[in-house]
């Protein structure tokens, strides 16, 4: 898999293997927010103070923050969703072309699944920051491989925007 | 992103005393995109943002910017925007 950057407007992925485009495909599912689990919403929707006096700074955060927040992630999501439509098949491998303006929705949406998927996987630091690779055997070790894959795509966009 | 201003009414906190915006640590954001988010949320050199990412990293937080509470509320609003874990907090006397 690797990352373009063309003279247009267009960035994207290619050579994408047809294992990874299933699971660049699985992305909607992990961000859709019916799915959230507690945990995972806690970590979306963070409190804006840790000072336990201001609870009205919290209630007014959940009020009139968080449906602006929800609106902001949504509108990525549905950014992304209609990107991966464009997910084609090229010789047995696969590409997907992102147009530039995009790359922010996308940075958004890979860090949602990242830090759901960590929420799901009791964010093991150990675990997340270690560099050899996860045991595929495994669900965690899956879990691993997505959080890590998804991370070489937000970095490739960081790059591309910097 | 559309923002908003909150009328909170806390009497326990002091009028006077600035407000800190504070960005914690996390092990799940990457450190180039931390970096990149302190540069368009405070218009920060490439130095001094990745001096305050490297903060965070090391230290746990970093005090991103000190000021008044509205404009304190909105920096950590759009923080959250970009999935940091940020805090507002009363500066210390």
């Amino acid at each position: 898999m690797e990352f373009f950057n063309n003279d247009d407007d267009t960035i994207g992925f290619r050579n994408i293997h047809p294992l990874l485009a299933e699971l660049l495909r699985g992305i909607p599912g992990i961000v859709d927010p019916a799915k959230l689990t507690g945990e995972a919403e806690s970590r979306l929707f963070p409190d804006p103070t840790l000072v336990p006096e201001l609870e009205s700074l919290r209630a007014d955060w959940q009020a009139f923050v968080q449906p602006d927040l929800q609106s902001h992630f949504q509108t990525s999501r549905d950014i992304v969703a209609a990107d991966l439509r464009r997910l084609r098949e090229n010789e047995g491998f696969f590409e997907i072309p992102i147009p530039r303006g995009h790359a922010d929705a996308w940075l958004n949406v890979l860090n949602q699944a990242r830090l759901i998927l960590a929420s799901a996987i009791g964010y093991d630091e150990p675990a997340l920051e270690t560099p050899t690779a996860p045991d595929l055997l495994t669900e965690k070790g899956v879990t691993l491989f997505r959080i890590n894959l998804y991370a070489f795509m937000q970095e490739c966009l960081v790059e591309s925007i910097d | 992103m559309a923002t908003r201003t909150l009328e909170s009414t806390d009497t326990e906190t002091a009028l006077d005393l600035p407000w800190n915006v504070v960005v914690h640590n996390d092990p799940v954001n990457l450190m180039s995109y931390v970096s990149l988010v302190f540069r368009r949320v405070f218009g920060y050199s490439r130095e001094r943002a990745e001096r305050h990412m490297l903060e965070v990293h090391q230290n746990g937080r970093s005090i991103l910017w000190t000021g008044g509470r509205e404009e304190a509320e909105l920096y950590v609003q759009q923080l959250h925007s970009y999935l940091l874990l940020a805090t507002l907090e009363q500066a210390e006397r």
